[in-house]
């Protein structure tokens, strides 16, 4: 593999690692669960943050499959297979994330469909397993790529 | 020619057919939930019987917060395999209005 054939999927990292970390900080900002208005943007802020983060690391994963000719999953479930096959070895070649990361992305891939459908119905502050997950996915994802490049 | 099948005809075969997954489906959930310690809410159009073509299956997890990832996924494949459309979230995530507001019609599984 070239290094220019990485270029769209580094660049996919970076985004869904810029967002991760930007909805770890809205999370953590002292006012997220404020009945304000700056609480009611930190909350979408961190909504939107993770469901931009997780769509970039899709893309980051699709553009491997296609780099390797590995097709894409179809089908309604696409999105968790997606993320499932990502987490394990397959024919010819390794697992491209780590269990552990797979589990976080999965979360991500969980929360994304559930805030897709409804921003006002749940609660951002009981959320903490999505929070982690973004958190784990910020810190260790760039690093797990590269190990599998 | 043969006989033309008319929209409101392809519609209620649509709705047809997601009520016969429907049907498949709570036996499913109800077992999951049994053999792991917690229950699935169904609330909603499912739950009320009153689904139309574009609807899709609301689902809330009730399961011990290490079971909830499990759960979750499996009440979305399950939905998946059958042709339905899932929407879970955990009950724990939900505020308290939510819940109240659709209290009424929650089925609870397992």
């Amino acid at each position: 593999m070239s290094d220019t054939d990485w270029i769209e999927i580094d660049r996919a990292i970076a985004s869904a690692a810029a967002n991760f970390r930007r909805g770890v900080e809205f999370a953590g900002h002292a006012r997220f669960r404020a009945d304000d208005l700056i609480g009611a943007a930190l909350r979408m802020g961190f909504m939107h943050a993770v469901q931009a983060g997780h769509t970039s690391l899709e893309n980051a994963l699709l553009r491997i499959l296609d780099l390797i000719d590995e097709p894409r999953p179809r089908g309604d479930a696409w999105h968790a297979d997606l993320i499932g096959r990502a987490g394990q070895d397959v024919a010819q070649r390794p697992a491209i994330l780590p269990a552990d990361l797979a589990a976080s992305a999965d979360e991500t891939r969980r929360f994304r469909n559930r805030a897709s459908r409804a921003y006002d119905n749940f609660d951002p502050g009981r959320i903490t397993p999505t929070v982690a997950a973004a958190d784990d996915l910020a810190r260790h994802r760039s690093g797990a790529i590269a190990r599998f490049r | 020619m043969p006989r033309i099948v008319t929209l409101a005809e392809r519609k209620a075969a649509a709705i047809e057919r997601k009520c016969q997954a429907l049907d498949a489906l709570l036996p499913v959930l109800t077992a999951y939930a049994r053999a792991h310690g917690g229950h699935y809410l169904l609330f909603g159009s499912a739950a009320r019987r009153t689904l139309r073509r574009d609807s899709d299956i609301d689902i809330l997890t009730d399961f011990p917060e290490p079971a909830t990832a499990a759960a979750w996924n499996f009440a979305e494949r399950a939905c998946w395999d059958r042709g339905l459309d899932p929407d879970v979230m955990p009950k724990s995530w939900c505020k308290a209005d939510f819940l109240a507001h659709i209290d009424a019609d929650i089925e609870v599984l397992g």
